[in-house]
Formats: structure tokens, C-alpha cells, sequence
């Protein structure tokens, strides 16, 4: 099976719901195959692992595990399975081979797929994004901001979306593309009670995945140019959603919302990383939006939008 | 590269920019990249300025003789100004002082 995600063909053993298929004949950038626990923890064992990233829960229950190796990366989280990306060729084997299909895709669409598209040259930022008149437009914001619940609403408005967590970039003739990420989308428990049937019907019926819900999406179907971010600022004291033009993303906004800042920090990463922030930075608006409490995720995916269209409209005059 | 260690901002000292220094101008600032640390740094655009055209003249005296004429003030002024922001600057790592040819036997 063949699909296209992150700026990168995948080759599949198995089935991925939520990623666009893809028609590509060339080589596969990554290969994914299932693997026994063992053969994933023989792949660890060849060298010693730096922890790259490592999320420990209250109860000091480890929920995620990423170990930098020299060969590649081993990748852990609880119950969702146990990965090992190596680096040459791209290739992630997948353990254990009997986890439910929802668990396995969970993470790897969420981590594996990622890492796969940063080893392959590609930026990520902490951001949801939607494609709005030909260009994307990006939220930012730290976790809990709302980036997730807005790119679900703009995505129930019939926006197609790049992502909604983890956006890639990556610079093509003098342009900062962005490339669409997967199908799947998550939805926070107050946001799912808001849902009306036919926007569950829309998301194909979101399933409880324990501590979010999960729908789909429909995703943009090619990369497209970044040309507007928007920064959100909640409880704002105006009584309506207001937008102020920042003007040029800043350096330390854009260094601070790199995904994965820890992982392959070698100079070719460095340095693309900052020309592609460079290029942004010439090519792009910031906007600060203010959001006064009470207002909802629809309501500012509503003015999001039309925001996002008089920019594209602007652009396309100027 | 020949570097050394002298504390001396005198103005015929020259400088380079090292080869793990990587610097990329932004709108309203110049990020260096210190490729040794991973560290990021920022410059305002008067410091971005001053290590462009040091780079290039490689000394203080032909730096802030060619930055008096586009700042219209006194070279004594600028040369000052550049020798505090050259110790600052080799103090981090961005530039290094070149020993001159005729120091080495």
C-alpha cells in the first residue's frame, strides 16, 4: 500500500487508514513493516541511545520514549507499540505485530511519520494549518491554545487541512511550502459534546481513543505556500475576535515552535532550519488574535477564515 | 585559520568569521548560528552591520572608516563602538582574531 504524508511516499505492509493514498511509481522515501518485539529491540541494542525526547505521567508511568541512535531512532509509547526508524535505508519496523490497527497508526502517524519527513529534509512546526484561497495559513500556540479544535472547525467549514498538530515545511523554489500531514484529527472531550450529528458524521463517526477523541478529515491535496500565521492570545479583554498585524514572524517564534528541536542535531539540520525560517520571515504575516473568553472554537474558526480569505484575495491582487 | 588569544581591540587587528559560524539576516534582526554550541543569537541591525562590513575591510580602522561615511559620525566614534562590539563578539565565538602573517617565524 502506497500512501503520501509529510512531504514523503510511504510504503506499507499494512493498511493506514488515515493517510492519503498516493499514485506515486518512484521509490518509496519510507517503508514500513511489522516486526516482532524482538527484532525492535535488536535494532536498540546495536549501539547506545541518546533520549531525545521522553514524556513521563504523573504516576511515573513512562508515555513516551525517543532514543537517538546512530542507526536511527527507537520510539515507545505504552500502549500504543514500539518502533524502530532506521536511517539507511528509511525504514520503520513495527512492534508488536498483534497491537490493534488504531493503536499502531496513533503513534505513527503522530511520531514515526515525522521524524521519517524531518530525516528526509523537511521542518516541522507546532502548528495546525488549513489551506485558505491557494496559500496555508498556520496557527500557533503552545499545547491546549486551541490549535487542534480550530483546524477540526475550519475542516467541518470545508476547509482542507494540512494538519492540525505538526505542520511541514520545507523550502521549494524560493518558496516555504507547506505539505499536508494526515487525515486524522484530534478532538477534545468539550469540543466532541459540541459536535452536531452531522459534523460526527462528517468526522466518519470520531472514535474514543481514551484521552481524545479521533475523527478524519478531508486533507489538501498538495503542498502550498505559507503566507499567514496567526498567533493566539485567549481572554483577551475586546469583545470580539480581534486581529492585530505583528508583522514579520520573529526568529525566536519560529525557533520556538520547531517540533522535534532535539532530534538530528547535525549542521545541514541547523542550518536548513534556519533558512527556511529566514525565508518565512520575508515571505509571511504574523497575526496576533485576541480571543475574548466565551467565544468558541467555531466562532473564531469563522473569523479565521475570513481573515485568511481577504489575505489571499490581497495576495492574488497584489 | 591562525587565531590567538590577545584581549587588544587595536584597530589593525584583523578579524574573520569563523567557518562554524552561520548567520542568516531576518527582517528586523540577524540570527547567528553557532554551530559548535547549537547555539541561536540575535543582532540588531547597527551589530549586523559592523560584522558585515568588519568581514569584509577585516580590520576596526577600515571597518569604521567606511561605517563613519554611512553613519556620519566620527571614525574615532565608531572605531570605539566597534572595538566593544569585536571583544563582545570574539567573547561568544563569532569572530576570531587572525595573528598577522609576520608573527609567526
Amino acid at each position: 500500500m502506497r500512501y503520501r504524508a509529510y512531504g514523503i511516499e510511504v510504503q506499507s505492509e499494512f493498511p493506514i487508514s488515515s493517510l492519503p493514498a498516493s499514485e506515486g511509481s518512484g521509490p518509496a522515501t519510507l517503508r514500513l513493516r511489522v516486526a516482532a518485539d524482538e527484532e525492535v529491540g535488536r535494532r536498540a541494542a546495536e549501539s547506545e541511545g541518546r533520549s531525545v525526547e521522553r514524556i513521563v505521567h504523573p504516576d511515573g508511568e513512562v508515555g513516551l520514549q525517543i532514543d537517538e541512535h546512530p542507526s536511527g531512532y527507537r520510539m515507545e509509547v505504552g500502549p500504543f507499540g514500539r518502533y524502530f526508524l532506521g536511517t539507511s535505508p528509511l525504514e520503520a519496523l513495527c512492534a508488536p505485530a498483534d497491537v490493534e490497527p488504531w493503536r499502531r497508526e496513533r503513534f505513527l502517524v503522530a511520531r514515526v511519520l515525522p521524524v521519517a519527513a524531518l530525516l528526509s529534509g523537511y521542518e516541522l512546526l507546532h502548528a495546525s494549518a488549513a489551506e485558505v484561497g491557494g496559500m496555508a495559513i498556520a496557527i500557533l500556540g503552545a499545547s491546549g491554545a486551541g490549535k487542534s479544535s480550530l483546524a477540526l472547525r475550519l475542516g467541518l467549514a470545508g476547509l482542507p487541512i494540512l494538519t492540525d498538530d505538526l505542520l511541514c515545511v520545507a523550502i521549494a523554489e524560493g518558496r516555504v511550502l507547506a505539505h499536508p500531514g494526515t487525515r486524522l484529527i484530534g478532538i477534545r472531550e468539550a469540543e466532541h459534546r459540541l459536535l452536531t450529528a452531522a459534523d460526527r458524521a462528517r468526522l466518519g463517526d470520531p472514535v474514543d481513543r481514551g484521552d481524545k477523541h479521533y475523527g478524519q478529515v478531508e486533507p489538501a491535496g498538495a503542498p502550498v505556500p505559507l503566507r499567514v500565521l496567526y498567533r493566539l492570545r485567549r481572554g483577551a479583554e475586546a469583545d470580539q475576535v480581534a486581529f492585530t498585524r505583528v508583522g514579520a514572524p520573529d526568529p525566536q517564534l519560529l525557533l520556538g515552535s520547531t517540533f522535534f528541536a532535539q532530534l538530528q542535531l547535525t549542521e545541514e539540520r541547523l542550518v536548513r532550519q534556519l533558512d527556511v525560517y529566514r525565508l518565512l520571515a520575508k515571505q509571511a504575516e504574523l497575526f496576533s488574535v485576541e480571543i475574548p473568553r466565551g467565544v468558541t472554537a467555531a466562532e473564531v474558526a469563522g473569523e479565521i477564515e475570513r481573515h485568511a480569505a481577504a489575505r489571499a484575495g490581497e495576495a492574488v491582487s497584489g | 585559520m591562525a587565531a590567538n588569544n590577545s584581549s587588544t581591540a587595536a584597530p589593525d587587528v584583523r578579524f574573520v568569521v569563523p567557518d562554524h559560524i552561520v548567520r542568516r539576516e531576518f527582517v528586523e534582526e540577524t540570527v547567528i548560528l553557532n554551530l559548535k554550541t547549537g547555539k541561536y543569537h540575535g543582532l540588531n541591525p547597527t551589530a549586523a552591520k559592523m560584522l558585515d562590513t568588519l568581514e569584509r575591510t577585516g580590520t576596526i580602522a577600515e571597518a569604521a572608516a567606511e561605517l563613519a561615511d554611512l553613519y556620519g559620525q566620527p571614525p574615532e566614534v565608531i572605531r570605539e563602538d566597534l572595538a566593544d562590539l569585536c571583544e563582545a563578539m570574539t567573547e561568544r565565538g563569532f569572530i576570531e582574531k587572525v595573528a598577522p602573517v609576520d608573527a609567526h617565524p
